[in-house]
């Protein structure tokens, strides 16, 4: 019985080609373009939060208590070999880094800006974060004698300088002593991060230690966890043993990061629920249509015996064809997008400029998650259920008698 | 000051060629444990027109230099002190002292075209510095001065014209790292105090473009070596007590 | 009688009538207040940013924007007090001094961005007054007082009443120093203005910098902020030798060109919205004509040319969609002036937004007749041309075929 209604659900949505393929087509486009807007919107955001995970915060960093607030060398980290060494134990812990920060001034000889210095090790920064990979010029290595350094690019431009370009940063050390210190610069970076691009200048962990005159210390320690389950079992576990320390989660550094895509998230579900809501409508008008065209031939149907319940199956499939396919091609052509996008980008250096100084990256990547189609298919499947609510009332309605006599139309 | 003057004995040092590291020990001994007091008057010229300090100033060794305003009457009794690489600088009209921060180390000594870090670093030269010699005629040298692969310094060559028979400078040519010319300075008026030769009179002045009507010119009218000079004036206390 | 022809018919089928009527009109008042909402953001962005300090143009020296120095400033500020005086379309300028500063309190040191302001005027240019949380805002006759952000204050440790020692050079490079009372705290909520900025007396502080008469810029307010470039232009043609009109397309480029990127987005947000409208209103219209194919048959039958059966579908369809698209947006029009007056206020958003600068806490609309009137026509039009497609296939049908049509 169900396979004769189906096959008469084929057959008149085959009939009435022009109608079928135009809801068809409404749906196919709508969530191809709502499914590549997401993936980019989604790109952004975790563009974002990637970069300041890998350039600066990790999944977890550790702080001495107060850093955060002074920013100054006096509230250091002690011995940060012995915290690696326990930090060890762990093999959730793909990666970590151990920084050495202290501000000041940079300078040339026409110019001086507020900088900060970090003394890091760039092995340890290749495999926290492929820090080498944000080198947009010259070489990723401080030189034969560890005496050069990398520089934000922002930074670079302000000062007017370039590789191979001298600087001195001059600071004070950890016993109050104005210090300075030369080099040359071997390469520059570009981040995303705006306290890299704009404010930092990094050189080896020793040749820091040596300028401050502290040995065996760090400002900031920083941990990988790829597997986010771990993060914050990880967390009170290290800040129970390290109870000095301020122990913190890139969420908690970045607070912005996440409301940021909260926010995301709350638009894309807005843009689907008005998009599908209108496109229920859409459906709805050719489905009650398409009754409405065909009570004769329903009623005639039922009038031979065909039950209520098999022409009732017909019209929920004519919907449900067109919604599916509606789907299957939309869901393709926004993967379409999405793979190219991904893979490829847009290219927005255009705005450059503009984009940059936020930390966004000129060229946008999409991302691309599974539960995008999950929720696409959710969205047509409710539209297309709500729209033939009414139209099935209207199906139920039907007196096949009076209008096989011709008292209603 | 006292940089200015170390500077000029450094050079004299490189006169003798190989002997070179010799003289600059001998010169460095005789720097060490010195004291100078002077009586200057500096003459800054820039856009909006001309205008004259005078100061006092006391130092001992390279290390240690006390500075006090005595013109104009509405700088006068401003003090600086420093020690080592640390400045401190006392206004009387508000009597309070501030140490100067590094952000301020840059920024222009009494708007000068001398900064805050020209003042305080003394005496580096021999450090910072490898020494060639450029051009020599019996009375003239031309020296070429490039930093050390370490050294601090913000210029990237400095150039200077020797008077070899008075021992001393009369022109400074300063670099930046790329080669282009940023300042000069001129030396001139040399005269002789006791064991020393010394010009009386150096002038600044940047090449920049925009800073085209700038100058910075220092006259000193007295000079006095090897009085001793009180160690009370090398500590924070002297900044207020010396400030009439 | 083609006409009237229309009106009966659409007044016979009500609910079809009906359908129609309501589908445009409701496309058409959302289409417009969605974007409304759209644009709206921009404009309250920018607004918020661009009024909390910056103006919506300043009035330089030439060169002050590259180095801000004392070489760079504006030398005769009565000159340029007169010749904005002059111009009708300012509504609001005053003169600002900005300087690098060191403030002292006991132990602690810290170099601030000090700027001389003319507090009356000031509060018509800027948020400084708005954004007071402790003590009071300056006045034109203030002497020692000084106005601090709040994450300054933090930084000093400080509050008000305490006294605080300002050390600068003047403009003649001797040095300028003062003792200041803290009037008042102020907070904007932008971190790096609060934690960097304090604002003194202009009067008494050019007696201290020696800055009488002279200004680093000018900033200005106009009668219509939105026609920024073109009075931008006219003081460009006709400042004084020497200086340069600066808007804040250019202040605030940065924030410009984060705007045209979220356009971008934003055109194709309504692209798809736009996209799905398009394919309701054609299935609606291409059903509702075939619903009638036999009725078109009977005419057809009775001697109406195709012709005929186009001018009375159009007909129809006109006044329908007249009716309905002219009440949708009037309700559409209606629903963004509310809005826009009294926004929808998201809480998180303000957080966000502040890290970078600016100001964004509401979502807003932005009540534009250009806008609106556009919208509206292209509903009116996407309507009209539906029908075109399904008239011409029934057309095609010969009589008989229309009149049995199943």
């Amino acid at each position: 019985m169900y396979k004769i209604a189906f096959d008469l659900a084929w057959k008149s949505l085959i009939r009435r080609k022009t109608r079928t393929l135009m809801v068809i087509m409404m749906i196919a486009l709508s969530l191809s373009g709502l499914l590549f807007l997401q993936g980019l919107y989604d790109g952004m955001v975790s563009h974002m939060i990637n970069t300041a995970i890998r350039s600066d915060s990790g999944e977890i960093s550790l702080y001495a208590k107060q850093y955060r607030l002074e920013k100054t060398i006096d509230y250091h980290i002690d011995d940060p070999i012995s915290i690696k060494t326990y930090l060890d134990r762990f093999k959730e812990i793909n990666a970590y880094a151990i920084r050495l920060s202290g501000e000041g001034l940079v300078s040339t000889a026409h110019k001086s800006l507020g900088a900060t210095l970090k003394g890091v090790r760039l092995e340890d920064e290749r495999r926290f974060g492929d820090f080498d990979t944000f080198l947009s010029q010259g070489k990723f290595d401080f030189g034969p004698k560890n005496q050069e350094a990398l520089i934000g690019f922002k930074l670079a431009q302000k000062l007017k300088v370039t590789i191979g370009s001298r600087l001195v940063f001059t600071a004070q050390d950890a016993s109050g002593e104005i210090n300075a210190i030369s080099f040359r610069i071997s390469g520059i970076v570009k981040s995303g991060n705006l306290a890299v691009d704009e404010g930092s200048v990094f050189v080896s962990m020793e040749t820091m230690e040596r300028f401050l005159t502290l040995p065996n210390s760090a400002t900031q320690i920083a941990l990988r966890i790829k597997d986010e389950s771990y993060i914050n079992n990880i967390q009170s576990k290290i800040q129970k043993k390290f109870n000095l320390l301020d122990v913190l989660r890139w969420d908690e550094l970045y607070p912005l990061l996440i409301e940021m895509r909260d926010m995301m998230d709350i638009f894309n579900w807005l843009s689907y629920a008005i998009v599908f809501a209108v496109a229920a409508l859409g459906i709805f008008g050719v489905i009650l249509m398409s009754i409405l065209e065909r009570m004769r031939e329903f009623s005639i149907m039922m009038a031979i015996g065909t039950p209520y319940k098999s022409i009732r199956y017909q019209v929920v499939s004519e919907a449900f064809i067109m919604a599916i396919i509606g789907y299957i091609i939309g869901a393709l052509l926004g993967l379409g997008f999405l793979a190219y996008t991904a893979s490829s980008g847009i290219d927005l250096r255009y705005y450059q400029a503009g984009l940059e100084s936020f930390g966004l990256n000129a060229i946008l990547y999409a991302d691309i998650r599974y539960y995008y189609f999950l929720q696409a298919f959710s969205a047509v499947f409710s539209a297309t259920f709500l729209s033939i609510l009414w139209p099935l009332h209207v199906l139920k309605k039907i007196k096949p008698i009076e209008i096989i006599q011709g008292k209603i139309l | 000051m006292k940089y200015l003057l170390s500077f000029i004995f450094i050079f004299t040092s490189f006169l003798y060629g190989g002997e070179a590291d010799d003289i600059i020990k001998a010169v460095e001994d005789n720097l060490r444990g010195d004291y100078m007091y002077a009586k200057m008057r500096m003459i800054v010229t820039g856009q909006r027109g001309e205008r004259a300090i005078e100061m006092e100033s006391w130092s001992q060794g390279d290390t240690k230099s006390f500075i006090k305003i005595l013109y104009p009457k509405k700088d006068r009794g401003i003090t600086f002190l420093k020690l080592d690489t640390q400045m401190w600088q006392y206004i009387p009209k508000i009597e309070r002292t501030i140490k100067i921060p590094p952000s301020m180390m840059l920024q222009s000594w009494m708007g000068s075209d001398f900064t805050n870090d020209d003042m305080v670093k003394e005496s580096s030269m021999i450090k910072d510095y490898n020494a060639r010699v450029l051009a020599k005629t019996a009375s003239r040298a031309t020296i070429e001065l490039l930093p050390k692969a370490n050294a601090a310094v913000v210029w990237g060559k400095i150039i200077v014209d020797v008077d070899i028979s008075n021992k001393v400078p009369t022109k400074e040519i300063y670099y930046d790292d790329q080669m282009q010319k940023v300042r000069i300075m001129t030396f001139s008026n040399i005269q002789r105090h006791g064991n020393h030769t010394l010009p009386m009179v150096m002038e600044l002045k940047p090449l920049d473009i925009e800073k085209k009507k700038n100058s910075t010119k220092v006259i000193f009218e007295k000079v006095n070596y090897d009085t001793p000079i009180d160690a009370s004036y090398f500590s924070k206390n002297a900044l207020k007590r010396y400030s009439n | 009688m083609l006409y009237s022809l229309a009106i009966k018919n659409i007044l016979a089928s009500k609910s079809r009538t009906l359908t129609i009527f309501l589908l445009s009109m409701f496309t058409t008042a959302f289409f417009i207040v969605y974007v409304a909402f759209v644009n709206g953001s921009h404009e309250q962005m920018i607004k918020s940013s661009v009024e909390i300090y910056t103006g919506y143009a300043h009035i330089n020296a030439k060169g002050y924007q590259e180095e801000s120095d004392y070489d760079h400033l504006i030398e005769d500020a009565k000159q340029i007090e007169t010749f904005l005086k002059q111009k009708p379309f300012i509504s609001n300028f005053s003169p600002r001094f900005e300087t690098y500063a060191l403030l002292s309190q006991k132990e602690k040191t810290v170099g601030t961005m000090l700027t001389g302001i003319i507090p009356s005027r000031e509060s018509g240019l800027s948020y400084l007054k708005n954004s007071l949380v402790k003590g009071s805002y300056l006045e034109d006759n203030d002497t020692r007082a000084i106005y601090i952000g709040s994450d300054l204050a933090k930084r000093l440790s400080i509050d008000v009443g305490d006294e605080i020692a300002m050390i600068s050079s003047s403009l003649d490079y001797s040095t300028a120093a003062d003792l200041f009372k803290v009037k008042g705290i102020f907070k904007t909520g932008l971190f790096d203005f609060d934690s960097s900025s304090a604002f003194v007396n202009k009067t008494y502080l050019d007696s201290v910098m020696m800055s009488e008469n002279k200004a680093s810029y000018f900033v200005l307010r106009f009668i219509d902020n939105k026609a920024t470039d073109s009075y931008a232009k006219i003081l460009g043609d006709n400042l004084p030798q020497g200086h340069e009109v600066l808007s804040w397309k250019i202040l605030l480029f940065d924030l410009v060109q984060l705007m045209q990127v979220d356009s971008l987005f934003n055109y194709i947000s309504i692209s798809v919205f736009f996209l799905v409208i398009f394919f309701v209103i054609m299935i609606f219209n291409y059903v509702n004509i075939y619903s009638r194919v036999r009725q078109i048959g009977l005419l057809r039958a009775l001697g109406f040319t195709p012709k005929d059966i186009r001018v009375l579908l159009f007909n129809e369809l006109l006044i329908i969609t007249l009716v309905s698209v002219s009440l949708g947006t009037i309700i559409g029009a209606i629903a963004t002036y509310y809005l826009e007056i009294y926004p929808i206020t998201i809480s998180g958003l303000a957080e966000t937004y502040k890290e970078y600068g600016i100001i964004y806490d509401t979502i807003p609309t932005h009540f534009d007749t250009f806008t609106i009137i556009w919208n509206a026509l292209s509903i009116f039009v996407l309507n009209i041309s539906s029908i075109f497609y399904p008239i011409f296939k029934i057309n095609k049908l010969s009589v008989t075929e229309a009149m049995r049509y199943v």
